[in-house]
């Protein structure tokens, strides 16, 4: 039985299965076209169809966050029937139920005979009040609604603008005017600034563990009423809530209703951290690549909304994830639209630089001086042997060593309270490094490696991307203690084969450099001066593919 | 269950392979840095008992810090052999590290190997693969083994540096040419131009007393009129070779004549006798101006070579009268200067050709120019046809400028 | 695999990659020693017959859009001739890069490795090709076109950087071997230029109407590449001709050095080039991967990949020694190459061309016959 057993494993071994078809997904353009309607519709006085076009407008079948709420009111003794639009988390409810619907349904029923008791009571007086259907405007506005603020609107863009600031609106029928109310009330005690992706110049503020909070921040952010949040639970114990959040104008549908698709059909028990869900629903799942965004940014999320991408949130967690997410967008921090082009380019080099030094440094180090030594200019060869003088143990041993314990020194510093924290990196860095070097354990030379090494591998912006260069570095120090720089080319070349080969929903991971984005303008790796960014990346086929004009300084070329 | 084991099996066979290519092949491979010792100057002489002596020299850094300001120690082995190779597989089995060649900065030929053939030694050399392109030939008139010995650095701790150093700050003066081992390669394996090398010498003492009625530029190496030394070692001077053999040197001002001619000159001084005052001279710093143009043709079946020079110059004697050189007497000074470098070249130019036999300069691949087909040049046997070539020399001179100070 | 589509660029830097790698592996060394320092003139004179043959060629594929030449010999000749053509570029393509594998190995192994025995080397290839196989053709070509930028840079880089040491009289005696050789027998020169095999292949991949625009971008990309290459090596060695051994593009990088600080580089330039190979390797074995897949209709080709290192492993260890290689490089491939690109595929196309000239004048015939019959 056993010897079956063993038998069947080691034909299992060679025997050759044919691999079933890959899960495939490619972006194309989209397949559903835009449809282009005019904003600026004037309201009309009937009520339904207001309402249709306010349902048409913010989607509000699968928009999770808008809140319609229909009611009657009664004015002038008659009855009308009316609705008011909010966005969730974004109005205080307070102030709508207390003075806004109590008004209008509750002491309005109450008021029925209100020209009648001003008669009796303040008599010779003149009722102010007439029975007139233009003067219902006026009637609800004086004395049906006790707020400090409020505007009668007649066109639908400016309602919408009202409602995406956090404002209510109030449409009553018969009325060809809505009244915009500021009922606005964030939470924004609550809202604290980013913890791990800290900028210089730009907003301050960070996504929240609440997901009423965090829509509203993006509403807030993106400011337009093409924005659908979508609800979707994942999680048959759990149910927790998250949002699929994408400009409905500008991101490709096939794009949305592949991440609908994908959150939809996840068969899970719980769904507890953003990282589950990323793992859950990216395409590969054979390399420890990122492929997707997580940010805890409000404003880098909104960015990429305006770029065609969709962002998903989740219900307990400070962090959304952006997909699709190429190369580039790892390389790049929120910080580089704030800056001058020169100074963000420059900055990109030097994480690129990050980047190439922590993969390879340590593994060239191993190469150069076990394979390649004459690579060495001499000077700095004889230093490199008198530093080694006294070294008992091999080069990729002491290397290995050092590696580890930086790696332990990093783990321990996060564990550590905070208070003795800096005490961790002190006794960690200093103190060992100093008593490995006059112990004479490892070589001054390579302390410096391993610290550089150390400080570019948190110089790469994206979290999950640094942790996987840093992780990646040793299967180069394997290669390259192999076969010295031979290891290294075949290392490199697997690399990038694999990183050519993953797609992130649908767009292949290297995009625009393989393939090549015709267009220069969508470049991604070069920040370009913001009057030049007139095109969204090609690679997400974005509904809308231009960003701004070919002139977007028109005060300086008021003719062209 | 079934994916878990198969995922197993196929780690555990993947880590195995892993293992087993790492435990078979890996560590071949590996030359640490601490196994490896390596030579900063190789010494090749002939041998008492065998064809060749090797000497190597070799040094070890310390980092003790007390050290520092001193030179690293360096250990100097000699070894005889009947080839490179063996030579080196010979100390190999001597010293405790394996030997390697790739920081080796010198190699070193004394003049009495080098006058009997040296082309074997080159061709071994410049097939190692650790060997520098870049390693500079020194022929040395002493034994290799006192060159290296001798080669004691005063300004660096390394005798590394102190190689490297020395034959890049010689440019400057012109008086010896920074030559590597590739270039006497490429030089050897063509028919138009013949290699040269460094001249070197390690033993000051050996040599006879310089007698006073030489021109004070017309020494070779060892003649360095230097009275206060520290190290015996010195460079002055090219090693003229034909193919393989060396055939002559030449002194520190021939040398300044040929890298004025193979466009490689920078600077350097001539002394010449003042043209308005008895007795008295003149010093003048030349500079390359333009490039030097070779022009060789074949009239009657004999080479005839004419070469165009130009060159910038600068006073350099200041006295009291010095500023007030006129145009014309400028101009007589540029004429005299002119004369005198022609005079100088073509004096070398019919050394080269009817002493030596040997075209160093070069004067081959103008004439090359000239044949249609490898063929017709191959039957014409230029390194035979050399002696026979006349010299036409034209200098210009512009005297360029003056002094800081001018009355 | 039947829908692979590439984009121009890729398709180029295909061609592109395949004339580097000749100039690593020592091709221009070949044709230095046919030719003598003649070679750049001949260079140039076989770059004009090379643009007119490219005419050629694009002239017979005009009509046989997105067919490559698997689908037309199979509709010259049926699935026998389609057959025949497979198997012979595939013979082609792995044999030679099997021999060139084997060329450079033994070139590291001089360099760097001559520890490491033979067969281990040539196994850290093949799996990196295999690996890399397994991840499909657009991938590989992917991969091609981010790197060459880096390895043509690296190239041009050395022969730039060696410019202080160019000597001109390497170009003289100007028709190096006389007329005869440098432009009759020189002719066989022509097979450095064998990376236009791909050309035969390339329509299905490409968009209709770039064909025109890749093959006639690379083939003067690929005489511009081959002619600064061997103009550099002539000026910079004077022994080339004689000598046999390394690749002339290494010493070559050894020559560079700036300052005291930066010397041997060649270390960072064998690994670029080592990517080079890695590089072409793949392409090769995932190209006739395509054309094995195409003759025999197998559904899923990616297993295939096992069989065809396996099949290199084999043939880069049959010769005994590097001359052995050598020997097949320089004697044998010019004339398969000559055989296969010049002759049998032109012949190929030709009749092609022919029958399908013939077919359209019966249909037109048979149209107008039934024209007068109505």
């Amino acid at each position: 039985m056993n010897f079956n057993k063993f038998k069947q494993s080691i034909f299992n071994l060679i025997n050759y299965t044919p691999p079933g078809e890959p899960y495939n997904f490619n972006l194309s353009n989209s397949t559903s076209k835009n449809i282009v309607c005019n904003s600026d519709k004037k309201i009309s006085n009937n009520l339904e169809e207001n309402k249709n076009y306010i349902n048409f407008k913010y989607n509000t079948l699968i928009n999770s966050d808008i809140v319609i709420r229909n009611f009657k009111l009664v004015a002038g003794g008659k009855l009308y029937s009316a609705f008011i639009i909010y966005i969730d988390g974004m109005a205080d409810s307070k102030l709508i139920n207390d003075f806004i619907l109590e008004p209008l349904m509750l002491r309005n029923s109450a008021n029925m005979h209100k020209s009648h008791c001003l008669k009796t009571k303040n008599q010779g007086k003149k009722v102010l009040v007439e029975k007139n259907s233009n003067n219902l405007a006026s009637e609800i506005e004086q004395s049906l609604l006790p707020q400090n603020s409020l505007v009668k609107e007649t066109d639908f863009s400016k309602v919408f603008n009202a409602v995406n600031m956090g404002n209510c609106v109030l449409f009553v029928d018969t009325l060809e005017v809505a009244f915009n109310l500021d009922v606005k009330g964030f939470k924004q005690r609550s809202v604290s600034s980013p913890n791990n992706e800290i900028v210089i110049k730009g907003p301050q503020e960070a996504f929240v563990e609440s997901i009423r909070v965090n829509t509203s921040l993006l509403r807030r952010a993106t400011n337009t009423e093409n924005l659908v949040i979508e609800n979707v639970s994942v999680g048959k114990l759990s149910n927790t809530a998250c949002s699929i959040c994408y400009l409905k104008n500008i991101a490709n549908s096939d794009l949305v209703s592949e991440v609908r698709y994908r959150l939809n059909n996840l068969d899970i028990d719980t769904l507890v951290s953003a990282g589950q869900l990323e793992q859950l629903i990216c395409d590969n799942r054979k390399y420890n690549i990122p492929q997707l965004l997580s940010t805890e940014r409000p404003d880098k999320a909104a960015k990429n909304l305006f770029g065609g991408r969709v962002v998903v949130l989740i219900n307990g967690n400070p962090y959304c994830l952006i997909m699709p997410a190429t190369i580039s967008d790892f390389i790049s921090s929120p910080e580089d639209t704030n800056l001058k082009p020169l100074f963000a380019n420059f900055l990109k080099f030097l994480r690129l630089f990050a980047i190439g030094i922590t993969l390879l440094l340590p593994a060239s180090y191993i190469a150069i001086v076990d394979f390649h030594q004459e690579l060495l200019p001499t000077e700095l060869l004889f230093s490199l042997l008198a530093s080694r003088e006294n070294v008992p143990f091999p080069v990729i041993f002491e290397l290995l060593v050092m590696e580890i314990s930086f790696e332990l020194i990093r783990e321990a510093g996060l564990r550590v309270p905070s208070p003795i924290g800096p005490t961790i990196g002190i006794v960690g860095a200093l103190v060992l490094g100093q008593a490995a070097v006059s112990a004479s354990i490892v070589s001054p030379f390579l302390i410096i490696i391993v610290a550089i090494t150390g400080i570019a591998s948190f110089a790469i912006p994206d979290f999950s991307f640094g942790f996987h260069v840093r992780v990646s570095r040793f299967i180069f120090i394997a290669l390259a203690y192999f076969a010295g720089f031979l290891g290294l080319a075949v290392g490199l070349y697997i690399y990038f084969a694999i990183l050519c080969s993953i797609k992130s929903f649908g767009v292949p991971f290297m995009s625009p450099y393989a393939p090549l984005s015709r267009n220069s303008k969508t470049n991604n790796f070069f920040v370009l001066p913001t009057w030049m960014q007139e095109i969204r990346h090609s690679f997400l086929h974005p509904k809308k593919a231009r960003a701004q004009n070919n002139i977007s300084m028109k005060w300086r070329h008021p003719n062209g | 269950m079934k994916k878990i084991r198969k995922i197993l099996v196929r780690g555990i066979a993947g880590i195995i392979i892993v293992l087993l290519i790492f435990s078979l092949s890996g560590c071949y491979s590996v030359q640490s840095i601490d196994d490896l010792t390596y030579v900063i100057a190789l010494g090749i002489d002939k041998g008492k008992n065998n064809t060749l002596a090797l000497t190597v020299q070799f040094t070890f850094p310390t980092s003790s810090e007390s050290a520092s300001g001193e030179a690293a120690p360096t250990i100097v082995n000699t070894v005889e052999c009947a080839s490179i190779n063996s030579g080196i597989t010979l100390l190999n089995s001597y010293t405790s590290k394996e030997i390697n060649l790739s920081h080796c900065k010198i190699i070193v030929f004394s003049e009495e190997l080098a006058v009997s053939g040296i082309g074997e030694e080159i061709f071994t050399l410049s097939n190692q693969v650790e060997i520098r392109p870049d390693s500079n030939i020194i022929i040395s008139k002493s034994t290799a083994k006192e060159y290296i010995e001798n080669s004691k650095p005063e300004l660096e701790n390394l005798v590394a540096k102190y190689y490297e150093l020395n034959l890049f700050s010689q440019e400057y003066a012109g008086f010896t040419e920074n030559i590597s081992i590739s270039n006497f390669f490429n030089k050897l394996n063509t028919t138009s131009i013949e290699p040269t090398a460094i001249l070197g010498n390690g033993n000051k003492l050996n040599l006879p007393s310089s007698n006073n009625s030489k021109d004070e530029l017309d020494i070779v190496a060892g003649e360095l009129p230097i009275t206060e030394y520290k190290r015996e070692s010195e460079n002055l001077g090219i090693a003229v070779f034909k193919d393989d053999k060396m055939v002559g040197e030449l002194t520190a001002i021939e040398t300044m004549l040929h890298l004025i001619l193979t466009n490689n000159f920078e600077s350097g001084i001539i002394t010449l006798n003042h043209p308005l005052k008895e007795n008295s001279t003149i010093d003048i710093a030349l500079y390359s101006h333009k490039k030097t143009n070779i022009d060789a043709k074949l009239i009657n079946g004999s080479p005839f070579a004419t070469i165009e020079v130009f060159l910038n110059s600068r006073l350099l004697s200041v006295d009291k009268n010095s500023g007030d050189f006129d145009s014309d007497e400028i101009k007589e000074l540029e004429s005299l200067i002119n004369s005198y470098l022609e005079n100088a070249i073509l004096n070398y130019l019919y050394k080269t050709s009817k002493e030596f036999e040997s075209d160093i300069d070069g004067i081959g691949q103008s004439l090359l120019t000239k044949f249609k087909n490898s063929k017709e040049w191959n039957n014409y046997n230029w390194p035979q046809n050399y002696k026979n070539t006349f010299f036409k020399v034209h200098v210009n001179t512009n005297i360029k400028s003056s002094f800081l100070l001018s009355s | 695999m039947d829908n692979i589509k590439l984009g121009n660029f890729e398709a180029i830097s295909l061609i592109l990659i395949i004339i580097i790698n000749h100039i690593i592996l020592n091709f221009s060394k070949t044709i230095i020693s046919a030719t003598g320092s003649a070679s750049a003139l001949n260079i140039l004179f076989i770059g004009i017959i090379l643009l007119l043959f490219i005419e050629l060629v694009i002239f017979l594929f005009k009509r046989f859009t997105r067919l490559d030449i698997l689908d037309i010999s199979s509709y010259l000749g049926g699935r026998i001739l389609k057959t025949i053509t497979g198997i012979l570029f595939i013979g082609y393509y792995i044999v030679f890069a099997s021999i060139l594998l084997r060329t450079f190995c033994e070139n590291l192994k001089i360099i760097y490795l001559d520890k490491l025995p033979i067969t281990i080397i040539v196994i850290i290839f093949l799996i990196t090709i295999t690996y890399a196989n397994k991840l499909g053709f657009k991938v590989i070509s992917k991969v091609n076109m981010l790197f060459l930028p880096i390895i043509l840079f690296c190239m041009i880089f050395v022969f730039i950087a060696n410019i202080k040491n160019y000597n001109l009289s390497g170009l003289f005696p100007l028709l190096g071997y006389g007329p005869k050789t440098t432009f009759l027998l020189g002719l066989s020169n022509l097979f450095a230029f064998s990376s236009i095999s791909i050309l035969y292949f390339l329509p299905p991949m490409v968009n209709d109407n770039s064909f025109k625009k890749i093959a006639r971008v690379s083939t003067i990309l690929s005489i511009l590449l081959f002619f600064i290459g061997i103009f550099s090596f002539l000026c910079l060695f004077s022994f080339l001709r004689n000598s046999e051994e390394i690749m002339a593009l290494y010493l070559a990088t050894r020559y560079i050095e700036f300052g005291r600080f930066f010397q041997r580089l060649d270390a960072v330039f064998l690994m670029i080039w080592t990517i080079g190979v890695i590089s072409y390797l793949c392409i090769i074995t995932a190209l006739s991967m395509h054309i094995f897949k195409k003759i025999t209709n197998i559904k899923n080709s990616s297993a295939l990949v096992y069989c065809f290192s396996g099949i290199i492993y084999v043939i880069t260890l049959i010769p005994k020694n590097i001359a052995q290689a050598n020997y097949i490089e320089i004697n044998i491939f010019k004339y398969v190459v000559f055989f296969l690109l010049f002759g049998y595929s032109l012949f190929v196309l030709i009749f092609a061309n022919i029958k399908k000239i013939s077919s359209q004048n019966v249909q037109i015939s048979s149209k107008t016959q039934k024209h007068r019959k109505t």
